[in-house]
């Protein structure tokens, strides 16, 4: 029992990052209907430059996400203004699935180039400070990428809920013509669409680095589980993302603790198969496919 | 609102790609009127609204507005000049309140201190709307879509708004009420370009009207005149 517990207990640790992770993806393809395949290199880009600016300056890592922010902002809104949604006027969605991957493979590059391909991870001052209560440990190194993806993540969802801003995104991904008759520049919007998808990749980056060995090849990881954590819980709302997440941790930390660790890859797999068979709308039931 | 505006469309070419929707229509609205116009099904009317709206790309001809180019300028930037396009088809944000959907009409930066204002008009044209602020869009009735349709067009307070078939899937009583609106429109001194099956109607109510055939411009002529014509009525009236 106690196992269980102590197992559970860090599958949702690790969860609340992989929800974090998966929540820009999800936010764009909510958006725009697109699968951007280079959302897991913009978060190991995130990764790299936290560590970067930390290693530089001697800081905390927790203290670089706001320059992290700044720069995969920016990133992420100029790579859609000049490469996505050129392709996307020209080739369409389609189109859009080869140049994210294109994009991918030349951040992993240029990472590999001026870091190497070995393993980083990014060392907090709080790394193995641990706190302990009924035979439970929780490692800070974890609570607190856990505390900083519930807050961001439900900071996204007042943004969509409540801000003009948010209100402009919904009405985009429901109805674009309309929301260019109503005189939304839909261009803006999906610039910023990706840019604020982009600095939450990039703060998932630097959690992630805080916990987990990261190299320039994480990347097809962090975005095929974001895939995953999409179609357990949707693409419609920052709270799927969460759940979804959170249900992924559960899984990931349960196959390795009861099955093997070798296999969480197999099971995450099966599992994204089974959800496709049985429940392609998610666990909430909003509908990935008809956003668009 | 007191200062007449125009939209001039002279020699408009649209094409599909490589396919040619529109060749030569060449119209104009002031504000303060209502122009009818009119053309069986394909004739290029949409087309010419979507493109007048910035919605569809022009590929010869000019629109200006108040003497100011607006071909092929984007949507948004039209809209803040004061056009206002209600799409074929409705078109409202299904899983947004008919709230949302009002405030999301008046996006314009040029109407942002007049969301209110606009939002209390629209609720006196439509109570329906009003009694149903709270309901999802997508729930309302195709005639309360409508309804919330124009209401969204008219939130960004157009100098002219295009009604792409606002009679579709309306009853008989409605389309009453509806050609009714129009006028109120028109009187509070907004151009209406009004696209309609519903040529009798339209013709009645309109100051001028056009007919286009195969995206070329065919007739223009006052409503009354065109009301009169023996081949219209050939045409349109099968009478
Ligand atoms: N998206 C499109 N792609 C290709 N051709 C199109 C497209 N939309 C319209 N067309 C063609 O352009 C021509 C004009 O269409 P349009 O929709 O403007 O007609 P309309 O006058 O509005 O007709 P209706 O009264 O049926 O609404 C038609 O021949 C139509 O087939
Ligand atoms: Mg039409």
């Amino acid at each position: 029992m106690h196992v269980f517990l102590q197992t559970l207990l860090d599958g949702l640790m690790l969860g609340g990052l992989y929800a974090l992770a998966a929540s820009g993806f999800s936010l764009i393809f909510g958006v725009m209907g697109i699968l951007n395949l280079a959302h897991g290199a913009f978060l190991v880009l995130g990764a790299y430059v936290g560590l970067q600016i930390s290693q530089s300056l001697s800081i905390e890592p927790i203290l670089t996400l706001p320059a992290v922010v700044v720069v995969l902002f920016a990133a992420g809104a100029l790579f859609q203004r000049y490469l996505v949604q050129l392709t996307v006027d020209r080739g369409g969605l389609v189109a859009s699935l080869l140049v994210t991957f294109g994009v991918s493979l030349i951040i992993h590059d240029l990472l590999a180039h001026f870091y190497g391909p070995g393993s980083r991870t990014i060392v907090s001052s709080y790394a193995y400070s641990r706190i302990e209560f009924g035979g439970l440990v929780i490692g800070l190194s974890r609570l607190v990428p856990l505390v900083v993806s519930i807050v961001l993540i439900l900071a996204l969802h007042f943004m969509l809920a409540r801000s003009r801003l948010g209100r402009e995104m919904r009405a985009a991904s429901q109805q674009i013509v309309a929301a260019r008759l109503c005189g939304i520049n839909v261009r803006r919007v999906f610039a910023l669409t990706f840019g604020i998808a982009s600095a939450y990749a990039g703060v998932a980056g630097v959690l992630v680095g805080t916990v987990l060995p990261f190299s320039p090849n994480s990347e097809t990881y962090w975005t095929i589980s974001a895939f995953v954590v999409v179609v357990l819980g949707g693409a419609k709302s920052p709270a799927g993302t969460l759940l979804g997440g959170l249900l992924l941790g559960i899984l990931n930390t349960m196959t390795a603790q009861f099955i093997s660790p070798l296999f969480t890859s197999t099971v995450m797999f099966l599992v994204l198969v089974l959800m496709l068979l049985v429940r392609p709308q998610g666990i909430l039931g909003h509908a990935a496919g008809a956003t668009r | 609102m007191t200062d007449v505006v125009e939209l001039d469309i002279a020699h408009l070419r649209i094409a599909y790609g490589r396919v040619p929707a529109v060749w030569d229509v060449s119209l104009r609205v002031r504000s303060g009127e209502v122009v009818a116009l009119l053309g069986s099904n394909g004739a290029g009317k949409s087309t010419t609204a979507k493109t007048v709206a910035g919605i569809l790309p022009a590929s010869g001809g000019e629109i200006r507005l108040a003497g100011q180019s607006i071909l092929n300028r984007p949507s948004h930037e039209i809209v803040e000049r004061g056009i206002s396009l209600v799409p074929e088809g409705r078109l409202v944000f299904p899983e947004m309140t008919v709230l949302e959907n009002l405030q999301l009409g008046a996006s314009a930066r040029r109407v942002a201190s007049r969301i209110q204002q606009n939002l209390d008009y629209v609720f006196e044209l439509f109570p329906r709307l009003g009694e149903r602020s709270k309901q999802n869009a997508g729930s309302l009735s195709g005639g309360e879509q409508q309804m919330l349709a124009i209401g969204r067009g008219l939130m960004s307070s157009p100098r002219i708004i295009i009604l792409d078939e606002p009679s579709l899937g309306l009853m008989p009583k409605l389309v009453l009420s509806l050609f009714d609106l129009i006028g109120k429109i028109r009187d509070a001194g907004v151009g209406v370009l009004l696209v309609e099956q519903n040529v009798f109607q339209s013709l009645n109510i309109a100051d001028r009207a056009y007919v286009i055939q195969k995206g070329t411009l065919w007739r223009e002529g006052a409503g009354d005149e065109l009301l009169r014509d023996p081949e219209i009525r050939q045409a349109f009236l099968g009478m």
